[in-house]
C-alpha cells in the first residue's frame, strides 16, 4: 500500500498508517506465500513418515492416519494409551500419555476413525504424541433411535 | 460547500423506527426466521450419530462462515463502486459490511473453536482453513482500524476502498483452503461427494442461513444509517463552528 | 454428555448476544446521533442570539 506514504496530512499518523500498511501487507503476503509453498503442511500420512527414515527422529511433527481396529489399550494406573496408526503403506505404533478427547475410540464395522498425532519419532519406531486429536469428516448421520 | 442532506428524524417513542413499513417488516422476517431457525436447530434436527448434539452448534457456525464471506464480497463490490461512482453512500456500504462481516467472522472462530474443544479435543490448531480465517479476520480489523486513522474522508474512502478490493482475496483461499491443503478442517459437507448430512440437518440449516441473512441486512441498513447520520453532524458543526466564528 | 451441552449452550449463547449486542449497540448509537443532529438543527435555525445554547 504505497498509498499510506503519499496520504497523511499529519505526520503524527503516518507511523500508526506504516504500521498498519505493514500488518496488512504481511497478511496478505503470508496467504500468498501459504499458497504458493506447497511445503509447509499441516500433517504427514505414515508412508511419508517411514519414507523419512532417521530424517524423522526427534522432529516434532503431525501424522494422520486411521486408528487400527482394535489395538487401542490403555492402562488406567499410567494414564498411558497405546494404538496402532494405520494408512494404505502400513502401520505406525503409537504411545500417548494423558486424558483423550471424548471421542476418541468409537468405531462402526466398516469405518475407522481418523486421528491426527503431534509427536515425536524415536528409533524404537514408536511414536511419542504428546497430543491427540480426533478428526472429523463433513458426513452427519442421524443416530439410530433404539426401536426396543 | 456540501450539501447537507437531512435524514428523516423518527418522531418520539423508542420504537418509532418500527414505524416505517419496511423496516417493521424486516424486524417481523428477523423474529420469524430467528425462532424458527431456533426450533429447528434444536427440535427438528436429529441427534447425530457420533457427536450427538454438540454438532448442532454448526447451525450458528456455518452461517456465520457464510454471511462473513458474503459480507466482505458486498464491501469489495461498494469499493469498487465507490471508486467507479465516487458516491459516500457505497462507501458507506463497504464500511457497514465490513463491521458486521468481522463481527461474523468472530463469531465463527468462537464457535469453531468450542465445537474443536468437544470434537477434535483441541481449541485451536494451525491447520490451514483457521489459519487463512484468522488472517481474513486481521486483514478487514485492519481494513476497519486503517478508516479509524484517516481523517480526511475523501483520502480515507479511497484508500479503504483499495484496501476492500485487494483483501476480497482472502475469501476464495479460506473456502478453498480445505480442498488445496491438508487440513484437520472438514471439507463442505453439501456440496462434497464424500459429505452428506440428513435431509431434516440440512432443512435447519438453510434455515438458518436465511434467519442469518435477514440480520446480516438489518445490520447492515442500521449501520449505514449510523454511517450518514455522522456524516451529517460533522458538517452541520462544521458550518455552527464558522457561523459562531463569522460572527464573533 | 453433559458438558457437550455446555459448550453448546456457550456457543448459542456468544452469537446472538453477540449479534443482538451489536444491533442494540448501533442503534443506540443511532438515536444519540440523531439527538444531536436535532440539537445543532435547532441551533443553526435559531437567531444568533440563541448560538450558546447549552446541549441540555
Amino acid at each position: 500500500m504505497n498509498a499510506a506514504t503519499t496520504t497523511s496530512p499529519r505526520p503524527r499518523l503516518s507511523g500508526k498508517l506504516l504500521l498498519l500498511a505493514a500488518a496488512f501487507s504481511a497478511a496478505v503476503g503470508f496467504l500468498i506465500w501459504t499458497g504458493t509453498q506447497g511445503a509447509t503442511v499441516y500433517y504427514h500420512t505414515v508412508g511419508e513418515v517411514r519414507d523419512m527414515g532417521s530424517d524423522a527422529y526427534y522432529r516434532l511433527i503431525r501424522v494422520n492416519g486411521t486408528v487400527a481396529d482394535g489395538s487401542i489399550q490403555s492402562s488406567t494406573d499410567s494414564n498411558l494409551i497405546s494404538f496402532d496408526l494405520q494408512d494404505d503403506s502400513g502401520r505406525l505404533p503409537v504411545e500417548y500419555r494423558g486424558t483423550p478427547p471424548d471421542l476418541f475410540g468409537y468405531s462402526t464395522q466398516d469405518r475407522y476413525q481418523e486421528v491426527i498425532v503431534e509427536g515425536q519419532l524415536e528409533p524404537s519406531g514408536a511414536f511419542r504424541a504428546r497430543s491427540l486429536i480426533v478428526k472429523h469428516g463433513p458426513e452427519f448421520e442421524p443416530r439410530e433411535i433404539p426401536s426396543q | 460547500m456540501r450539501e447537507v442532506r437531512t435524514t428523516e428524524l423518527p418522531g418520539p417513542g423508542r420504537l418509532a423506527i418500527l414505524r416505517e413499513p419496511a423496516t417493521a417488516a424486516l424486524y417481523a422476517a428477523l423474529l420469524l426466521s430467528m425462532g424458527l431457525a431456533i426450533f429447528m436447530a434444536f427440535l427438528f434436527a436429529p441427534a447425530e450419530r457420533v457427536q450427538a448434539d454438540v454438532y448442532r452448534i454448526l447451525f450458528v457456525h456455518v452461517p456465520s462462515a457464510w454471511l462473513a464471506f458474503f459480507a466482505f464480497g458486498v464491501v469489495a463490490l461498494g469499493s469498487v463502486m465507490y471508486l467507479i461512482r465516487g458516491r459516500a453512500r457505497w462507501d458507506r456500504l463497504a464500511l457497514a459490511s465490513a463491521e458486521i462481516g468481522v463481527l461474523f467472522t468472530t463469531l465463527c472462530l468462537v464457535t469453531g473453536s468450542i465445537w474443536g474443544r468437544s470434537v477434535w479435543g483441541v481449541w485451536w490448531q494451525w491447520d490451514p482453513r483457521l489459519t487463512t480465517t484468522l488472517i481474513m479476520w486481521f486483514i478487514y480489523v485492519s481494513y476497519l482500524a486503517l478508516r479509524s486513522y484517516i481523517d480526511d474522508p475523501d483520502i480515507r474512502q479511497r484508500m479503504a476502498s483499495v484496501v476492500g478490493i485487494v483483501g476480497v482475496v482472502s475469501v476464495p483461499i479460506v473456502w478453498f483452503s480445505v480442498e488445496w491443503w491438508r487440513s484437520l478442517h472438514p471439507t463442505p459437507s453439501i456440496t462434497n461427494p464424500g459429505g452428506g448430512m440428513p435431509p431434516e440437518m440440512l432443512t435447519a440449516l438453510l434455515v438458518s442461513v436465511a434467519a442469518f441473512t435477514v440480520f446480516y441486512v438489518v445490520l447492515v441498513r442500521q449501520r449505514m444509517q449510523l454511517e450518514l447520520a455522522v456524516a451529517e453532524l460533522g458538517i452541520l458543526r462544521e458550518r455552527l463552528h464558522e457561523r459562531n466564528e463569522e460572527s464573533a | 454428555m453433559t458438558g457437550d451441552l455446555l459448550y453448546l449452550f456457550i456457543g448459542f449463547s456468544a452469537v446472538w448476544l453477540g449479534i443482538f449486542g451489536y444491533l442494540v449497540y448501533v442503534t443506540g448509537r443511532v438515536r444519540g446521533v440523531r439527538d444531536e443532529l436535532h440539537d445543532l438543527k435547532g441551533q443553526l435555525d435559531a437567531p444568533q442570539a440563541g448560538r450558546e445554547a447549552p446541549n441540555h
